[in-house]
């Protein structure tokens, strides 16, 4: 702004001022005055942080819950890493030799095992266990390769049908990956059904903070009032108000953290049973990143609720 | 320099708080805005530090058009103007200094001048050694002169008071008029509304009478 009285009134008064050093002691304070009011009013602070983790923990348990069918997921999927190509009964040493020298230049393909007529009609009989097989004119049972894939997803294993589709010596392959497509959607789902949660419930927390942030700001209203007369920034008066939405929202992260944790520990036996029916051994425990998510995701909350109801309400007053 | 000219302001319900309203109170002059009651004298003083705007017409100060003015240059403006209220506007869950301090912190002070300059407007208005004294335990007087310091403490270039002696007995509201003309005399402008005509008369000052939101008179100072 210009102006002959508002330059003048300058003058030697700014040199005396250090705007900067100003803004990080102002910075101070708020983070101070945020803790002293969380002890000033320990029920209705504390009342709102609990509201917020026991919101903030229900996506992340149901993104905990994702977490572990994707664990249980990767114990079965190991099994699931292996796909068996029939091949035609017209295809020779030559075409076998050929789709064997295909299959070697997949990187999806890690290891490949060929099962001639004999041996699986050997294995069948074991597995069976049927006398006179001997007496069959010939073998009906075709060539097999089985293969091991480096892994078991099944965008991988649909790529290499794909190929194998294309093949001439191929007959048939077991595709057998719909459980696994299964098992991937339902995880998808969890990830999804925490995100839309979080989403959702995220915005629940911005009415439950904003709320007691608006409380907070009808009882300091003369302060602001008087703060803009004097020559307050809407920034000067929002700090102490972002200061307390983060701090609140951040404490809520905390409290939803170990509503999970205790959520794990409480259900950590049924799972690490169920794991150990299939041979494996799970122990569950929160995920630091997910700690670090629903910390984030609180602070953020948080800081958003206070600039929202903030702006909204520091606007009305301090401006005419 | 505050001017207005063709001043109004008109209220929701259509009644006017101020019409037609003119006159220019030059740099470093000081001047009494009098009238009754609901006369129009605190909404005319609200325009000047853009609590609230006109309805039609412009306010100048120091040749600035207010109503050219964006809401974040508002706080540059408002530190040059120290106002005093009738009703004090104080903090009172905090002590006397932090209430006088408050001007100080928000336009940016290093403590150590936050001290030296509480300290000096304090004494300017003899209050000094009350520092760490609470609101609640001062007089009204009292009270109004932490106002008055409050709002000098900046060292602002205008003065605006609100009846800031309308609780106050004949001999403190004498002292503190002597206290504005004090600051009037080292260059500050100052205009004062109030509708104690009897104390008005004791100092030599221009006075712009309003009623029913216009001005009725412009009386230049008495010798």
């Amino acid at each position: 702004m210009s102006g002959p009285a508002i330059n003048e009134a300058r003058g030697n008064s700014e040199k005396s001022r250090r705007p900067m050093a100003a803004w990080r002691r102002h910075h101070r304070q708020c983070l101070r005055g945020a803790f002293m009011r969380l002890l000033r009013r320990p029920v209705g602070a504390w009342a709102t942080i609990l509201v917020l983790g026991v919101v903030l923990s229900l996506p992340a348990l149901v993104m905990t819950l994702g977490h572990q069918v994707e664990r249980l997921g990767a114990i079965w999927m190991s099994d699931a890493a292996r796909m068996d190509i029939y091949l035609a009964t017209d295809a020779d040493e030559a075409a076998r030799g050929t789709l064997r020298d295909w299959l070697d230049r997949q990187a999806t393909v890690a290891e490949q095992r060929v099962i001639p007529p004999e041996e699986g009609l050997e294995a069948l009989t074991e597995r069976l266990h049927i006398d006179g097989m001997d007496a069959l004119e010939s073998n009906p049972l075709p060539w097999v390769i089985e293969l091991t894939l480096s892994d078991a997803r099944s965008d991988t294993r649909l790529a290499l049908a794909e190929g194998l589709r294309a093949q001439p010596a191929v007959a048939e392959f077991s595709s057998g990956d719909d459980w696994i497509q299964r098992l991937e959607q339902i995880r998808a789902f969890f990830d999804e059904l925490g995100w839309w949660l979080l989403l959702l419930l995220g915005l629940t927390v911005v009415f439950v903070v904003s709320n007691t942030l608006r409380l907070e700001l009808h009882e300091r209203r003369r302060e602001i009032a008087l703060i803009a007369l004097i020559g307050g920034t809407e920034r000067y008066m929002l700090r102490p108000l972002l200061y307390d939405g983060t701090l609140s929202g951040l404490l809520g992260g905390v409290v939803a953290s170990g509503l999970v944790g205790v959520a794990m520990s409480v259900t950590s036996g049924p799972i690490e049973r169920f794991a150990a029916s299939y041979g494996a051994a799970i122990s569950p425990q929160i995920d630091p990143a997910l700690v670090l998510l629903l910390m984030s995701a609180g602070a953020l909350l948080g800081w958003l609720s206070a600039q929202v109801i903030g702006r909204f309400y520091i606007g009305r007053l301090s401006t005419p | 320099m505050i001017e207005f000219a063709n001043v109004s302001r008109r209220y929701a319900n259509g009644q006017f708080g101020l019409q037609d309203i003119n006159f220019r109170l030059p740099t470093g002059r000081m001047a009494f805005l009098t009238g009754h009651s609901g006369a129009g004298k605190s909404t005319l003083l609200r325009l000047i530090p853009a609590l609230d705007r006109p309805t039609s017409g412009k306010v100048l100060i120091g040749g600035y058009d207010l109503n050219k003015m964006g809401h974040h240059q508002y706080p540059k403006l408002r530190r040059q103007i120290g106002v005093v209220f009738q009703d004090h506007h104080l903090l009172t869950d905090r002590p006397v200094f932090d209430n006088v301090a408050l001007p100080l912190q928000v336009s940016g002070y290093l403590p150590g001048d936050v001290r030296r300059r509480v300290d000096a407007a304090l004494d300017k208005v003899g209050l000094l050694g009350r520092q760490r004294a609470r609101i609640e335990e001062l007089s009204g007087g009292e009270q109004q002169r932490v106002n008055i310091a409050r709002a000098l403490v900046n060292r602002p270039r205008i003065l605006l008071a609100d009846e800031p002696t309308g609780n106050l007995d004949p001999d403190l509201s004498r002292d503190i008029f002597d206290r504005f003309f004090e600051f009037h005399a080292v260059g500050v402008t100052v205009l004062i509304a109030s509708h104690d005509v009897e104390l008005l008369k004791q100092y030599p000052v221009p006075r712009i009478a309003l009623n029913e939101g216009r001005i009725s008179a412009f009386e230049e100072a008495e010798s």
